[in-house]
């Protein structure tokens, strides 16, 4: 009788019990996708857009199984989730995607998602739990960062110079020494244009350089951190070059089939610049090859006269290529114009002689296009001067 | 690992009680012994499964002899299989995994009933009832994207039952049918009653 009593309150009780058995996951790596090779990861506790940043936890056995599989709704419990650190966070269900049993992906959201969540910086565990198994945990998987601050860029201490690299420097907050963010500068309706030298010299300071070349103009700065968040100067750079003085053209037109010698007159005045060695010179038009496309063509055998005249060959004939090739010259300027020229002195000034009052290419009664009857050429948009 | 034990204690259970039903059995013919073997469909979306049970029951000297209680010990296990899609699965441009599951729900029962028996009344046959609470032992196993995963746990039930006992040798056959309460809220599951009707049970019932 005894016996009967105890076996019976023991199947009760071993019976009744809830208990799980499952695969027990283990968590071997998490990866920001963007910045798939650094270590330790980092993701940004702001920014991200809607949904947060993608992160990758990578292991072994993370298993979902059938949830409420009898009921009308059918669904999928996933694995849980969670991250441990300065602050605790377990992701919602529609922040964890399950790709394979070695891979999952999350949303991991920020200060600035819907709803926000805002991750206090420092380093994290990844806890994953499986809904029947058991839970892995990776210690310091992921480092928490807070969003860059750009408060000020301070251009080249000399002014810019057209002809060599401007460096300029970046001051902020929450830089990130030792890794390699993007800086761009950013103008409506052009494309950005990166910066490549760029050094992270401590958390409130990056040295860089405007590469030459870039047209005159202002341009929003916007830093890019490795793991995704950005920071924007507006307005933060206003490149301006010394210039030269008014500049004049001589003859404002020539044949398709030869090339013209010309002469370039400078007129400084005030803070103007006259020549100080053998400038570039470039005419802004389409070759006849690609009549569509306005392009910077280099003027051939350029001479220094004098602090205000130089003299050179315009290639009407020989565009890009070198004189004396076919005398129909097929690769010349398209016939039509009248085409600016773009001038920059060794000394970084530069100047313009405006379309305008610019170089004219006659059409010769061989040819079979000229611009008045194809179409127009499309703007060249790296000038130095707008 | 539960169902081992259970085994094992009803095993215990069994052998415990076998001095007693002798003693009853011993020219009154009060024990009951019976296997029985019934398919049973579930009203929840589960299959059909073959139902498997063992009964040991005593008859009372109650009511004229036509009370008896009955202690039962049956097993199931019908499944489910479908395809789950879910936006969870797969995303960032990754294809979703292949979302074909299998959930089989394991059921051990032990019943306890009071069955009200109505002696040869069609005839030679012996219509019953009964009815009485169970308690339910439930293994639920979901295999979904190539992994297993159970989670097991019992609870409290009801069950009523009808049967006709038809008399044969030293002790009768039987045909017999079963309604069950038995609730179950596992994660793979949700919250449902997994009981249902047993259709179609047949069984020889000793009386020893």
């Amino acid at each position: 009788m005894r016996l009967q009593v105890v076996a019976t309150a023991l199947l009760a009780l071993g019976g009744c019990s809830r208990t799980t058995e499952g695969p027990s996951p283990a968590v071997e790596r998490v990866v920001n996708p963007r910045t798939r090779v650094s270590t330790p990861t980092q993701v940004c506790n702001a920014q991200g857009g809607q949904t947060g940043w993608s992160l990758e936890v990578e292991g072994k056995r993370f298993t979902p199984v059938t949830g409420e599989a009898l009921t009308d709704t059918p669904t999928v419990e996933l694995p849980q989730v969670t991250l441990r650190g300065p602050s605790t966070y377990t992701l919602a269900r529609s922040q964890v995607f399950y790709v394979r049993p070695e891979l999952l992906l999350l949303n991991v959201p920020t200060r600035d998602t819907t709803p926000p969540v805002e991750l206090q910086p420092g380093t994290y565990a990844v806890e994953v739990a499986n809904p029947l198994g058991g839970t892995g945990t990776l210690p310091d998987a992921l480092t928490v960062v807070p969003p860059p601050t750009l408060t000020r860029v301070m251009p080249p201490a000399d002014g810019y110079s057209a002809t060599g690299a401007n460096p300029i420097v970046l001051e902020g907050r929450d830089f990130q020494p030792g890794t390699s963010p993007l800086i761009f500068l950013r103008r409506e309706g052009e494309a950005d244009q990166p910066l490549f030298f760029v050094t992270v010299v401590s958390t409130t300071r990056i040295e860089s350089e405007i590469p030459p070349g870039t047209p005159e103009g202002v341009y929003d700065v916007v830093l890019t951190q490795p793991e995704g968040c950005t920071a924007v100067a507006v307005g933060g750079v206003d490149v301006a070059y010394p210039h030269l003085g008014t500049l004049t053209l001589t003859p404002r037109s020539g044949s398709e089939l030869s090339n013209t010698p010309i002469r370039l007159f400078n007129a400084p005045t005030g803070a103007q610049r006259g020549f100080t060695d053998v400038p570039e010179l470039y005419v802004l038009a389409p070759l006849k090859t690609e009549p569509t496309l306005s392009q910077r063509i280099p003027l051939r055998a350029v001479t220094r006269v004098s602090a205000t005249e130089v003299t050179a060959e315009l290639p009407s004939c020989s565009g890009f290529e070198e004189p004396g090739g076919d005398p129909k010259c097929p690769q010349g300027l398209a016939p039509g114009g009248p085409y600016a020229l773009e001038v920059i002195d060794p000394s970084g000034a530069v100047g313009l002689v405006p379309a305008l009052e610019g170089f004219t290419v006659v059409a010769e009664p061989t040819a079979t296009l000229t611009s008045e009857d194809g179409p127009h050429p499309v703007p060249l948009s790296g000038a130095l001067l707008p | 690992m539960n169902a081992l034990v259970l085994v094992a204690l009803t095993a215990l259970a069994a052998s415990g009680s076998k001095p007693a039903a002798s003693t009853e059995g011993v020219g009154g013919g009060r024990v009951l012994l019976a296997p029985k073997v019934g398919f049973f469909k579930s009203t929840a979306p589960l299959g059909g499964d073959l139902y498997l049970g063992l009964e040991l029951g005593y008859v009372t000297p109650l009511l004229k002899r036509r009370l008896a209680v009955v202690l039962e010990v049956n097993y199931h296990r019908p499944q489910a299989s479908g395809v789950l899609t879910d936006s969870q699965l797969g995303g960032f441009g990754a294809p979703p995994p292949d979302g074909s599951y299998t959930l089989a729900v394991r059921e051990v029962a032990f019943l306890l009933s009071a069955v009200f028996r109505f002696e040869r009344a069609l005839g030679s046959l012996t219509p019953y009832v009964g009815g009485g609470p169970g308690l339910y032992l439930h293994r639920a196993t979901s295999d979904l994207f190539g992994a297993t995963a159970s989670e097991s746990g019992g609870g409290l039930g009801l069950q009523a039952l009808a049967g006709l006992e038809l008399p044969l040798g030293p002790g009768g056959l039987f045909l017999e049918t079963h309604y069950h309460l038995a609730p179950l809220d596992f994660v793979t599951t949700g919250d449902v009653n997994v009981g249902g009707f047993l259709a179609g049970g047949l069984g020889y019932r000793l009386r020893l």
